[in-house]
């Protein structure tokens, strides 16, 4: 095995394009358990941790974009106010440790099923940026998902960057575990309220061979969400919501839970997150008032 | 009975060391080559520079254990699970086993053995022993650690934060509420 | 008086500071490093063994299987007790568990021997495992009781036709999952021979245990072994007896001519030492209308290996607990195809569970407060020997009455799902905690020198419950001395033999001895002071000179006095030991544990708010540290209430939860404070001080407590553990 150290951002894709069998490690939380185990056992290593740009992050009025390699703890502190579900979520990895060094970077490499950040990128429209000594592309979140634990990426390809919108509204995550803390989600739902568009994202994880879209309940959203004048949201509405997220989930049996109960605890947890998200929202718009 | 080919056989291990020599020259930090050699690197930790050589493989919990002889820091899982790992890298917390030696050389690394001064200890290990915030001690260092760095990130305003934030030590003793006791009291005793 | 203060615990400094050497922590010059490779499949044969790429892989120094395994003195009968298992690994090409050993690499890097292990190739002839309980209750038959006596069947009067009249009668069917131990510092063996003399430094329970077998399986005398054990990183029973791998690093140590060091991975610990078994428990109970019990009749399946017939769980609480005439137990056992089961904290918590279940269920059936109903069928004798009256050992009462106080338990309680706080259903319940009170012979030396300060030693362990801190409070009340003059050393069987650290048994069993040595160390010094001419206690009647605070003194003239340590300044160093036979009375140890929880109904999270336990431990020997036990037992059994259980592939035979993520202890967040009480009285007839277990005792009650309070908060009775969300929907 061999360990790559590039400096900067160019030089890493010049190794990858060389090497494109390099395993990218910077926060080191889901490549090191692999290595532990010599489960992989990869021709070479990537370290991403020298190359500051990824580390990075920007805004302007409307747009946030983070480097791949920038922790969860950075993450939540830094950006929690512009991207409050991404901080939710976040907040729910692993351990403090863990966010000390874990990125969503290595989530989305990783694209495990059950990866907590994944339904909020999905809910609040996030891009990938992914680049190779060829060149850069931005890939759509709805996109970048393909299988379990299988990504839009090309071999000699990295992920430099996560690009959202600032949020415009409120956002949610809630997510199952067995435990109340160091708990891979059973399942996990994300929703984003998107009041200049009048419309709401929302996302599921955990609960299907990729996390996704619920574009059914969204569209349910789209036709009784009253943006202008938010009415209290009868609990038919809510309820209406639950099952078509629970519609869209195609879960399995595993050791953290049967398919049975996801489907049912993500019903519940749309149902709350929406009631929470949408009070919120009518909360915001009594204020402004 | 029907023979299968066992699921353990890995293949994908063959490394070509033909491609790497090719890669070094591009790196201003040069490639280490893992060709079952070791190359040196330094470590700082608790003050103290240590010259180590190490495969590029060595987590820096290995490294610390086994090359160094800071048995203090524990290995419970080697997966990031347990938390008995935990040292410092920089003043923040991390999981020892879930980070190469080589990925942490110029980085101050903190482990259970810098915390006192002589004889000494440190208000969090007084805390500890105060409030019986252990029984067996494997899990311990790695709570000190994670204890040291709670404090000092400004976690400790409620008991209920402190459960959160110290959550990601697992004590199979037990000892939860007097670890909460300790850290709750060190946090009064540690000016951040 | 130290005994029973809150002292700090004297190795707190060495463990908070990382000074504390644990067996895998002993820095070797030449050390080696073994890594286990495990078997893939859950039975068959190995057809096939490739080690050639292994052995030729950087840094390898050996590499072993079954065909140049190493060849032992000895084979471990059927019933294996200590062993924890008759099958030895690396002896023939059979294959009865997913996890057995199939081959062993040594390399001078752990990394090495990691990657050369990945390298062994292996083919198998693979036949379908059996796996589930369920599925081979037909097959289900009575072991034999072996040496370690296991009670599997018992009866008096008639239970089932008492039970066939009784007005009120409740079934209940109860199932208990697959655990582990898990104790945070894995299991490590590091061997180190020096001519034909071998040094362990082991994760054992008990250094007697694997210092005998290890020598019968190497075919060397006991003196040649000598096994290290100063601390301990928790066992909790998976560190209890001798498990191959202790005696198969010995052996490849021995033929590699250099040391080497085994640290089970996390995963490995899940098939290399134990698990609790499984078990399917039907039990009913008849009573009058007025709760009072007239019959018990329990039966139990649970799994077991192929090569060993053994069911750890004993029940015997169903027969010893309540008044009852009339009672019938009956356990039986399946062989699977999964390692054999060993004892886990408190293998008596699992039939416990169904017996403290279903006398919630009889509470409900009969109206009667579930607190009235366990004071009404109180038992003041031995319900197996009612001419047996329990004496000053049982302080059940006193545990009810400290328990339903600090958690102020209702004398009315409201209807089941009735109760809501925060969108959440409120329950509360009750169950009675109930362990047998075993003692082991055991042996405490003491010199102390001429600077007053006593040495104390005992090859015994401290696997976290305190030992260190307990003995030296003993001794030092014993002699008269400040705690702070004694020094306890323990951990090698360089020194006297003693007690193992299973069954809640240390305590009591190396307390006892440690107090008869302290004092049988005083004497020796009266006697050298009073007749020594330039002692001023010279030509008192020694029963008239005590000790205290290090000063010996004339109990009617204590102006007539001189400490310890000018008496040993003139005389030299002295001597004691003593050994305590360990020939108990009949004793048990109860507690009383209240629980209250809240439910979400919507997702069927279970969080427990609030958690008392009052036991009758006997004497406290350190409220500090028997607290801190109770509470860790009591977390205990709430992680077999609501998160643990070993799941395992129905159709592979592989454990699908050999991990930390996968196999949920509690963690932080997950548990409330514990408020703990003791009733502190001693009972004469478990030790000479009065003392009994506290651990496992414990960890029995919670899991019951909480299942009940489940019940009260959601009206749905979940017979099925661990309580998992799903089963609550």
């Amino acid at each position: 095995m061999e360990f790559l150290r590039p400096v900067s951002l160019g030089e890493a894709l010049e190794m990858k394009a060389a090497r494109p069998e390099a395993v990218p490690i910077a926060g080191g939380t889901d490549v090191m358990v692999e290595l532990n185990f010599d489960h992989r056992r990869p021709a070479a290593l990537l370290d991403l941790t020298r190359v500051a740009e990824l580390a990075e992050w920007s805004r302007d009025d409307s747009v946030v974009t983070f480097g791949a390699a920038l922790p969860y703890t950075r993450l939540i502190n830094e950006l929690g106010t512009d991207l409050p579900g991404l901080a939710i979520a976040s907040r729910t990895v692993g351990s403090p440790q863990i966010r000390n060094r874990g990125t969503v970077g290595g989530n989305l490499g990783a694209a495990s099923p059950a990866g907590d950040t994944h339904p909020v990128l999905l809910a609040s429209d996030a891009v990938v940026e992914v680049a190779s000594a060829r060149g850069t592309r931005s890939i759509p979140a709805s996109e970048f998902y393909l299988g379990v634990k299988r990504n839009a990426l090309e071999p000699d390809e990295l992920i430099t960057s996560i690009r959202l919108p600032k949020a415009t509204g409120p956002q949610q995550f809630a997510k199952v575990g067995t435990r109340n803390a160091m708990v891979i989600a059973v399942c996990s739902f994300a929703i984003s309220l998107h009041p200049n568009e009048s419309r709401a994202g929302a996302a599921i994880g955990s609960a299907a061979p990729t996390p996704r879209r619920v574009r059914q309940a969204e569209d349910f959203l789209t036709e009784v969400l009253d943006w202008e004048s938010p009415q209290a949201l009868p609990d038919s509405a809510k309820r209406r919501f639950g099952e078509l997220v629970a519609s869209a989930a195609e879960p399995i049996d595993d050791v953290r839970g049967s398919a049975a109960y996801r489907k049912h605890a993500l019903a519940v947890l749309a149902r709350r997150a929406l009631g929470w998200a949408w009070d919120a929202y009518r909360e915001g718009e009594r204020s402004c008032a | 009975m029907t023979p299968q080919r066992s699921a353990y056989t890995r293949r994908t291990v063959l490394k070509s060391t033909a491609a790497a020599t090719a890669v070094t020259h591009l790196t201003s930090a040069p490639a280490i080559a893992d060709d079952g050699g070791t190359s040196e690197i330094t470590l700082s930790v608790n003050g103290q520079r240590h010259r180590v050589a190490v495969e590029p493989r060595v987590t820096l919990l290995d490294a610390l254990r086994e090359r160094l002889g800071l048995t203090g820091t524990k290995k419970g899982c080697d997966r990031g699970e347990c938390g008995a790992c935990t040292v410092l890298v920089d003043g923040e917390r991390i999981k020892s086993c879930l980070t190469l030696a080589v990925m942490r050389q110029g980085a101050e690394i903190t482990t259970v053995e810098g915390l006192a001064r002589g004889e000494e200890l440190h208000p969090v290990q007084e805390a500890f022993i105060r409030r019986d915030a252990f029984q067996c001690g494997a899990c311990t260092p790695g709570q000190i650690m994670s204890a040291v760095a709670c404090i000092n990130e400004g976690h400790t305003g409620s008991e209920a934060e402190i459960r959160e934030w110290m959550s990601g030590n697992l004590c199979r003793c037990a000892a939860y509420q007097n670890i909460v006791a300790a850290v709750a009291d060190a946090a009064k005793e540690t000016p951040r | 008086m130290i005994i029973g203060k809150p002292l700090d615990r004297v190795d707190g400094p060495a463990k908070v500071t990382g000074a504390a050497k644990y067996a895998a922590d002993q820095h070797i010059p030449g050390l080696t490093h073994a890594v286990l490779v495990t078997s893939a499949i859950a039975r068959g044969k190995i057809i096939r063994i490739d080690t050639g790429q292994a052995a030729r892989s950087p840094g390898v120094l050996s590499v072993i299987t079954h065909h140049n395994g190493p060849r032992f003195a000895y084979q471990p009968p059927k019933h294996p007790w200590i062993y924890g298992q008759t099958h030895v690994p690396l002896q023939n090409d059979v294959i009865y568990h997913s996890g057995q050993i199939v081959a062993v690499v040594i390399a001078d890097t752990l990394e090495r021997a990691r990657y050369a292990a990945t390298l062994i190739q292996i083919d198998y002839a693979v036949e379908t495992p059996e796996i589930s309980v369920e599925a081979n209750l037909d097959k289900a038959f009575i072991p034999e009781r072996g040496p370690f006596n296991l009670r599997y069947e018992y009866r008096r009067g008639d239970a089932h036709g008492a039970l066939a009249t009784a007005p009120v009668r409740v079934s209940g069917r109860y199932r208990t999952s697959m655990q582990h131990h898990n104790p945070m510092e894995p299991t490590a063996t590091t061997a180190v021979w020096d001519g034909d003399h071998l040094t362990l430094y082991e994760t054992t329970q008990a250094l007697a245990f694997t210092r005998q077998k290890t020598a019968e399986m190497l075919g060397v005398d006991q003196k040649q072994v000598r096994v290290v054990s100063p601390y301990l990183g928790g066992g909790f029973g998976a560190k209890g007896y001798v498990w191959p791998h202790t005696f198969i690093t010995a052996a490849i140590a021995r033929s590699l001519g250099r040391p080497v060091k085994l640290v089970l991975t996390r995963a490995q610990s899940y098939t290399m030492h134990g698990h609790r078994a499984e078990t399917v428990q039907e039990l009913s109970v008849g009573a009058t209308r007025d709760g009072t019990i007239t019959a018990f009749v329990h039966s139990a399946v649970s799994q077991t290996s192929m090569l060993n017939e053994v069911s750890w769980e004993e029940m015997d609480a169903t027969t010893q607990l309540y008044a009852c005439p009339n009672a019938e137990l009956t356990r039986r056992v399946v062989r699977l195809n999964l390692g054999t089961p060993t004892p886990m904290r408190a293998p008596l918590s699992v039939g416990g569970y169904a017996l403290e279940s279903i006398m919630d269920e009889l509470s409900h059936a009969t109206g009667v407060n579930p607190l009235e109903l366990r004071l009404r069928n109180y038992s003041t004798h031995n319900p197996e020997n009612p001419s047996q009256p329990w004496g000053t050992g049982k302080f059940l009462r006193d545990c009810y009455e400290l328990g339903a106080k600090l958690f102020d338990w209702p004398h009315r309680l409201p209807r089941p799902r009735s109760t809501r706080r925060d969108g959440g259903w409120i329950g509360v319940g009750m169950a009675t905690a109930f362990h047998p009170t075993y003692v082991s012979a055991a042996t405490v030396s003491i010199r102390m020198d001429a600077d007053g300060k006593a040495l104390v030693r005992s090859a015994t362990q401290d696997i976290g419950t305190g030992t260190y801190t307990i003995v030296t409070q003993t001794v030092a009340d014993a002699l008269g001395v400040p705690a702070k003059s004694v020094r306890f050393e323990l951990g090698d069987t360089n020194f006297a033999p003693s007690a193992p650290s299973i069954g809640s048994r240390t305590a009591a069993s190396v307390g006892t001895a440690a107090h008869h040595a302290g004092s049988a160390l005083k004497d020796k010094v009266i006697a050298i002071a009073v007749a020594d001419h330039r002692s001023p206690l010279y030509g008192i009647p020694a029963a008239q000179v005590t000790a205290a605070d290090g000063q010996l003194f004339h109990r009617l003239d204590p102006r007539r006095r001189e400490t310890y340590a000018d008496v040993l300044r003139r005389h030299g160093p002295v001597d004691s030991e003593a050994v305590w036979p360990a020939a108990p009375g009949i004793s048990r140890s109860y507690g009383a544990v209240f629980a209250e929880v809240t439910v979400d109904d919507a997702t069927g999270e279970v969080r427990v708010t609030r958690l008392v336990g009052a036991f009758d431990i006997g004497r406290v020997l350190n409220a500090k540290t028997a607290r801190s036990q109770a509470i860790g037992g009591m977390i205990w059994g709430l992680g077999t209430a609501l998160t643990e259980h070993t799941i395992v592939d129905e159709h592979l035979g592989r454990i699908l939860t050999a991990n930390l993520s996968g196999y949920l202890v509690p963690v932080e967040a997950d548990v409330p404070d514990v408020d703990i009480a003791f009733v502190d009285k001693a009972d004469p007839a478990a030790s000479d001080i009065g003392a009994k277990g506290v651990g496992e005792l414990a960890s029995n009650g919670a899991t019951a407590a909480i299942a009940n309070a489940v019940c009260h908060a959601t009206g749905r009775r979940v017979r099925d553990l661990p309580i998992t969300p799903d089963k609550l929907l």
